[in-house]
């Protein structure tokens, strides 16, 4: 066995602390602090900072380029841009904007898409299926048409999962596909029903289209 | 070190070998299995608490996004797989031991990114989204994120190899070299999340499109890449630290770290910078990348000095054994800013008969036997008397 393998095998005696190599240790403790920031200790310090930006009267969220939403006064936003919003980058909508109100959330996931509101349905219900679990996602009742005030055009589906109930809503606009997903426990779904419902309906195109 | 073997003698040029080796630990293998030492239970740590957050995050959809992680993997190992050719062509001093490059490899892979940067940059932004608004967020989140979490994180997966290799990382060169690796591991796990991220974002449907349409994206403007992000930050942590063979110079360890933060913190922010001008944009672009590549020139030039010292004593008793002549000692191992001369000097002073084409040859064989002489400890063996003798025999097959 040459030098250096005996270095790397055994630990020379002035160098062990209780059967450990104590030259190791300094690093291995500065990149578990690391590991533990990150990991552990950042995420617990986000989750004390709560989320705190209510939607006011009159604002509304920019789900797309070219589709808005007006949201219900009192929603949060955790995710999302609304219409007021300026960056610095030129961008208008976020991928994804997520609102919640009393254990419920509403979430508006935007992509590129060029088929029509029920095979984006079809592929929303596949993705959430595998997400959740096949035990965890069941469709409730028949696929419906829906219909917004400003004449989008697309459907909708209840389901259940687990605990909580909710709906996907899937529209097409000018080759952008848009799936609204409303979930949370029974009890607040049903209060929340009616805002729920006003902000899909007042989702529009700015430019009127209505595919 | 020295620059000549002209007045010493050749017991002094063997001692001066041997100290060589012992210096860089040229030569050295290395043992993942140590239980003994800290770095392998916190590396162990890492890899399982990532691949348990990777597994969570990929097997429930694997079967529905297969198309996107094949597209993915195929992507993503066409990329690594130039990037290896890269990085083997670029360790010519030392041959990195190839479990070294692998553990650093996963460890970047699956440690770094999905049991450090994840959660940690999901926190952050959080954070940054709560404090300071979501248009904020959305223009800065990402170029005040990633530099301070994903950085650390793969600088701590090398501090763990350098405590678990503290024979075989010895050299700003072997942190440029180990750095890449846990990098390039970072950047293929990275890449093939954003495929399947794209797959998602266009709800499954053409989901080789949407993966091929992000590689290209990707690998046009991968230069300012992990790989070469973590090469700097590592470089620097050998630096900041100091080893044996490398004393500690905290100037350019904090020039090193820094600069792979900026540039990668730039990188993020590019769109928020740029305000909208494509122009800006894409010059921006084109800066940091030009940047990126004067910074790690200037990397390898600190790195090489030291490699350079090492592998003139290493070969130096090849010259009074006729092995190779002083000349050639020179092309291999002369200061940088005169071995392009000294590279033509032994082409032009080759012996008769000698091409210039196998004259390079023989240039490449010395390193080989550079090599076989620091896995040996400087002794002869069987692999350094083969070295020595294709050296004989690239002379004489040019001359016959």
């Amino acid at each position: 066995m040459s030098a250096v393998e005996t270095y790397e095998r055994r630990v020379p005696v002035e160098h062990r602390w209780w059967g450990l190599d104590r030259r190791s240790i300094p690093y291995a403790v500065v990149a578990f602090a690391v590991l533990a920031l990150w990991a552990w200790v950042l995420p617990w310090v986000a989750d004390q900072v709560a989320w705190d930006d209510p939607i006011r009267p009159g604002e509304a969220i920019q789900v797309t380029d070219e589709v808005t939403m007006t949201a219900a006064p009192g929603w949060g936003v955790v995710s999302g841009l609304r219409t007021s919003d300026e960056t610095r980058s030129g961008q208008r909508a976020a991928p994804e904007v997520v609102l919640v109100k009393d254990g419920a959330a509403l979430s508006i996931l935007q992509g590129p898409f060029e088929e029509s509101p029920a095979r984006l349905l079809d592929q929303a219900e596949l993705i959430t299926g595998a997400t959740v679990g096949d035990d965890g996602f069941v469709v409730v009742g028949e696929v419906a048409d829906r219909t917004t005030s400003a004449g989008l055009r697309g459907v909708t589906q209840q389901f259940s999962s687990g605990r909580n109930v909710g709906s996907v809503t899937t529209f097409v606009v000018a080759g952008t596909g848009i799936e609204i997903q409303v979930v949370g426990p029974e009890a607040q779904m049903a209060a929340q029903a009616a805002e729920v419902a006003a902000m899909i309906d007042s989702l529009a195109a700015e430019d009127g289209s209505s595919r | 070190m020295t620059s000549t073997t002209a007045g010493v003698d050749l017991p002094e040029l063997l001692l001066r070998r041997g100290a060589a080796i012992e210096d860089s630990g040229w030569g050295a293998r290395f043992h993942l299995v140590q239980p003994r030492n800290v770095c392998l239970w916190v590396y162990l740590l890492l890899v399982v608490l990532g691949a348990r957050t990777l597994y969570q995050m990929a097997a429930p959809t694997a079967g529905l996004f297969a198309e996107a992680n094949l597209a993915a993997v195929g992507s993503a190992g066409v990329f690594c797989l130039a990037f290896l050719l890269f990085l083997h062509h670029a360790d010519r001093y030392e041959r990195t031991p190839a479990l070294l490059a692998v553990v650093a490899f996963v460890g970047g892979g699956i440690g770094a990114p999905w049991a450090m940067a994840l959660p940690g940059n999901g926190a952050l932004m959080d954070l940054y989204a709560k404090t300071l608004g979501q248009a904020w967020a959305t223009d800065w989140k990402a170029g005040l994120t990633a530099p301070f979490v994903e950085e650390t994180a793969k600088g701590m997966v090398f501090l763990v190899l350098l405590g678990l290799a503290p024979v075989v990382i010895r050299t700003v060169y072997d942190g440029l070299i180990v750095g890449a690796y846990v990098g390039l591991g970072f950047q293929v796990l990275e890449d093939m999340l954003y495929g399947q991220n794209s797959a998602y974002q266009t709800f499954g449907i053409d989901q080789v499109g949407s993966v091929l349409h992000t590689f290209v994206l990707r690998s046009a403007t991968g230069v300012a890449s992990h790989a070469m992000y973590t090469a700097l930050f590592a470089a620097g942590v050998v630096y900041l630290i100091g080893t044996p063979a490398q004393p500690r110079r905290v100037g350019r360890g904090l020039a090193l770290v820094l600069a792979a933060m900026l540039m990668h913190g730039v990188w993020d922010s590019m769109a928020a910078l740029a305000d909208g001008h494509g122009v800006v944009l894409l010059g921006l672009m084109v800066l940091i990348t030009v940047s990126s590549l004067v910074v790690l020139q200037v990397a390898l030039r600190w790195g090489a000095h030291l490699e350079r010292g090492y592998l003139h004593d290493v070969l130096a008793p090849e010259v009074p054994n006729g092995t190779i002549t002083e000349v050639e000692l020179a092309a291999l191992a002369g200061e940088r800013s005169r071995r392009r001369r000294d590279r033509r000097a032994a082409i032009r002073d080759r012996a008769d008969g000698v091409s210039r084409r196998r004259e390079r040859h023989v240039l490449a064989a010395a390193l080989d036997l550079a090599h076989d002489l620091s896995d040996s400890g400087g002794e002869d063996s069987v692999a350094v008397a083969r070295s020595r003798a294709e050296i004989a025999r690239l002379r004489g097959a040019g001359a016959g």
